[in-house]
């Protein structure tokens, strides 16, 4: 299986992420903001930063690349998983392949800690530790949303609304999370939870 | 001249220049015959230091050799400009310091930093404290360094002065390493940032006391872009790998003018700057303005002509600007060039040579005399010292700081912090760890600059050797008031003479560092503040041990054993329970330091060690506190071994900091014990972690109420 892990001028979880895949059975390559096609990649992974600074707003310039441009039709082709962690979730958010926004914290502040939160997906729920670092984290959407949420916080870091962590789309073929999983991966300091997420999404691929 | 040139300078000047200097070279003066860029004051006492086994300590950062890689690290302050605005004063600190760590073509992987504030119970020092704290975290975390240790000391000493003194790690093989030097006929390209009027002078403004109105000195703090920085980073670490590229410097400090200059005298050629050249900012900006300016987020590579190409597509590729500003030649002169006319040219051996002070003889004042001749005579019951102990700014967790800070950006970071004394990195590169610590105490060096900055280098050396690391090197800031007054120039001196001697008894050298004076404003400055930032190793087949308790687990003291006679001049209970400093401070056992070392290690090896602690800020039961309530775990002891001791002598005991000692654990009293008979180890058995409660000699504390103090308190007192 091969994963692409995008790179903005800002991006700075690449490294972690594109271990993590690998440690999971993927072959991977680093695309960058001016990829106009993605079709060989069978999923696409937004990791964590600051794309372009954040300065407007988490995600706001990502989403006048090339590259966003090519993830709408890579969606459109049904080719394969997209997924978003933390500044990539944001960027999904912003691009409109996600629904609702991630905005400023409750606190106000940047928040980096451990935190405990419950995945449930397919009808398994499970309690997870994974870090979150970001100060853009509350997710907000009006309306409900619910059925499309797999993973919820258990101590709710940013007020974001219901608990959300993450969620995919009405298809399951997007996903995005504030959590940083390839944070939770490689030493037990910080357990090895996040290989639950990339675990799904192996399985989502399998699934076609 | 400029009115802040002293009139003696301006006559050394004119006599080494062999005429009077021009206006623009007036302003060059200013800046590089600064305190801040000159080191005037400090620059004969630094060549005191150990530098034996460093690795190249005259670079932007030094650092130490493991393998075939080169750890560099460096500490930087950006006190004056944290005063007037602490947020850009806080991130442009750190934009500074990981600049020095990527010149050497070493990609920057944590950030520590040592904060000093007033207690946090003014709106004027909240705002310093939370402006300073959003500034690290938006700018370190945005660059993708994760900011892994470092401390928090409070002590109305830095009311309106506070210390930022940050530090940076990189990791480079050594085979990629580049150096500063220039060398003859190459060109020399301006990459990043566009030059502008923001910190325009500000060597000059930070080598002074602070002035009373702060909106004026606003001007001369820089403003930084840590999206940029990134770029810079990424970009700086490809041209580096560039065949024809030789030489790289950051703009910091009197930017482009103290880069240039010093990457030419160090190569000893001549370099010629054409103005022109330079991307600006803004029009109207004089030439020496454009030599000044501070603008943040800039680098100066000197290359081959052949590298040019290269090195232009490399920078649009980031998306950064980048300029040939000049060219280097056989010769020793800096020559200034506009629109084809020579504007200034001086020798370089003038320009970047300054005159230095001479700070010997100096002497111990009457004063510091009294004080260390003092007898605390104060007192409180133990209950409410036990309390008051317990909600001390000093001793609560730093939770509310590091949340801030992105700890794990990166994939090296191994440790949450507060889980041992130290941060630390994988660094499979060479299959080690490697952790850093940084370490203040403000309260020894005032009373004795000699054993306070022996004691602050040691606490450092315990905190790695507790998380199971062997020392390598250290860096050291030393923030200090004005050099002419004669009790600064006493400290100054003997902190440096201290840290000389310790660095030479533990045989771990010095490898950068940097100087701060004129902390001070009327009538008021602050303590000797020499800040220690420690680098150790420890293979990577090996377990860094933690801090933590857990159930069951029994508690030892191993080294010094505290006395009533026992010195404990400069301890934290003293000044906040007593509001007393005084006294004799204690000198460390350098023999049973060692000793302690290779005992932690053993009994690491031999897995009979569970976990362990350096014995630091509020002695022996401000540590357990400590370790207690991170752990959340309650303990059963006896900590006071003196017979009929009143409570006066009970406090000293309890809280008392004298040198050389650990606190360490066991699950395996019996194994444990033996070692200690066998191998001459001076030991005292504290208690078991049991239960929910902190009992001792009598007392009783719960610990639930304890700890939420230690978890919650600065939260409470900063976001109110």
């Amino acid at each position: 299986m091969k994963a692409a892990v995008v790179v903005f001028l800002g991006t700075n979880c690449q490294v972690e992420t594109k271990a993590a895949l690998e440690a999971y059975g993927f072959e991977t390559k680093y695309v960058d903001s001016n990829t106009k096609n993605l079709d060989e990649f069978d999923c696409i992974f937004l990791s964590g930063g600051f794309s372009y600074g954040d300065y407007l707003r988490s995600g706001r310039i990502a989403k006048f690349t090339p590259l966003v441009e090519s993830l709408y039709s890579y969606v459109e082709k049904q080719r394969g998983v997209i997924a978003g962690i933390c500044n990539g979730f944001q960027i999904l958010c912003e691009a409109h392949l996600l629904p609702g926004a991630l905005i400023e914290n409750d606190c106000l502040k940047f928040v980096c800690k451990n935190t405990p939160l419950e995945l449930d997906f397919n009808g398994t729920k499970k309690k997870i530790n994974l870090p979150v670092a970001h100060r853009e984290g509350k997710y907000f959407y009006r309306g409900d949303v619910s059925e499309f949420v797999f993973l919820r916080y258990l101590k709710n870091p940013n007020g974001s609304k219901d608990n959300i962590a993450g969620l995919y789309d009405n298809k399951k073929r997007i996903m995005g999370l504030m959590p940083h999983p390839e944070r939770a991966f490689f030493n037990e300091n910080f357990g090895f939870d996040g290989r639950e997420i990339f675990k799904i999404i192996k399985d989502e691929l399998k699934r076609g | 001249m400029s009115s802040s040139v002293d009139e003696n300078l301006k006559k050394e000047i004119e006599k080494r220049l062999k005429r009077t200097p021009n206006e623009l070279e007036n302003h060059l003066f200013e800046a590089l015959w600064s305190e801040h860029c000159g080191y005037l004051h400090s620059k004969k006492q630094l060549k005191k230091l150990n530098f034996k086994g460093s690795l190249l300590p005259d670079e932007n950062s030094g650092g130490v050799k493991i393998g075939n890689h080169g750890v560099f690290f460096k500490v930087e302050s950006h006190n004056h400009p944290c005063a007037i605005e602490p947020y850009q004063g806080a991130a442009t600190g750190i934009g500074g310091i990981i600049r020095d760590i990527l010149a050497l073509n070493a990609r920057p992987v944590a950030l520590l930093n040592s904060l000093k504030f007033a207690y946090p119970d003014t709106k004027e020092t909240k705002h310093i404290i939370n402006g300073v704290t959003k500034g690290i975290s938006d700018y370190g975390n945005s660059c993708g360094i994760s900011d892994i240790a470092g401390e928090v000391i409070f002590d109305e000493c830095y009311k309106d002065l506070p210390l930022v003194n940050v530090m940076a790690a990189g990791l480079a093989p050594l085979d990629k390493v580049k150096l500063s030097a220039f060398r003859e006929d190459l060109e020399v390209v301006l990459l990043g940032s566009a030059t502008g009027l923001d910190g325009v002078g500000g060597a000059a403004f930070a080598s002074k006391k602070l002035a009373k109105n702060k909106n004026e000195e606003k001007i001369h703090v820089q403003i930084g872009d840590p999206f940029v920085k990134k770029l810079l980073i990424e970009a700086t670490l490809e041209i580096l790998d560039l065949d024809g590229v030789v030489s790289c410097q950051d703009c910091g400090a009197a930017g482009l003018l103290s880069s240039t200059s010093e990457m030419a005298y160090k190569g000893k050629c001549s370099f010629e700057l054409e103005l022109d050249k330079v991307h600006l900012a803004q029009k109207n900006i004089e030439p020496w303005q454009i030599m000044l300016s501070e603008t943040q987020e800039r680098m100066v590579f000197a290359l081959k002509k052949e590298a040019l190409p290269e090195v232009f597509k490399i920078a649009q590729k980031y998306e950064l600007e980048a300029s040939c500003i000049g060219r280097t030649f056989k010769g020793s002169n800096y020559i200034i060039k506009k629109d084809s006319k020579i504007l200034s040219s001086t020798p370089l051996d003038v320009l970047c040579n300054p005159y230095c002070y001479d700070l010997e003889p100096v002497f111990e004042s009457d004063e510091i005399k009294y004080l260390k001749d003092k007898k605390c005579e104060l007192f409180m019951d133990i209950e409410t010292a036990v309390e008051k102990m317990a909600s001390s700014y000093n001793l609560v967790s730093r939770k509310w700081f590091y949340e801030q800070w992105d700890y794990l950006v990166g994939g090296r970071s191994y440790v949450a912090p507060e889980s041992t004394g130290v941060g630390v990195l994988k660094f499979e590169e060479e299959n080690c760890f490697v952790a850093f610590c940084m370490d203040t105490n403000p309260l020894m060096c005032a009373l004795d600059p000699y054993l306070g900055s022996q004691n602050t280098l040691l606490e450092s050396y315990r905190n790695l050797v507790s998380s199971g690391f062997e020392p390598l090197g250290f860096t050291n800031c030393l923030n200090f008031a004005s050099p002419k007054g004669d009790d600064t120039k006493y400290s100054f001196v003997k902190s440096i003479e201290g840290l000389r001697d310790c660095s030479l008894k533990l045989n771990t050298p010095v490898v950068s560092g940097n100087v701060s004076f004129y902390n001070e404003a009327k009538d008021k400055k602050i303590y000797p503040s020499v800040t220690v930032g420690m680098c150790g190793f420890l293979d990577i087949n090996k377990p860094v041990i933690k801090s933590g308790f857990a159930m069951q687990d029994e508690i030892y003291l191993i080294g010094k054993m505290i006395n009533k006679n026992s010195n404990v001049g400069g301890s934290l209970y003293q000044k906040e329970l007593l509001d007393f400093l005084g006294g004799s401070v204690d000198e460390p056992d350098f023999e049973l330091e060692d000793i302690l070392k290779k005992t932690i290690f053993s009994l690491r090896d031999k897995k009979i060690l569970k976990s362990a602690v350096d014995v630091s800020k509020g002695g022996i039961l401000g540590t357990l506190f400590r370790v207690l309530c991170a752990s959340n775990i309650g303990f059963v002891g006896k900590l006071i071994n003196e017979e009929n001791a009143d409570d006066k002598l009970k406090l000293k005991l309890l809280f008392g900091e004298i040198q050389t000692r650990y606190i360490i654990s066991t699950q395996n009293k019996k194994e444990l014990e033996s070692y200690f008979v066998e191998n001459n180890i001076p030991y005292l058995y504290l208690g078991k972690c049991i239960g929910d409660k902190i009992k001792f000699d009598g007392y009783e504390f719960e610990l639930a109420k304890l700890r939420e103090k230690y978890l919650n308190l600065l939260q409470n007192a900063l976001e109110d």
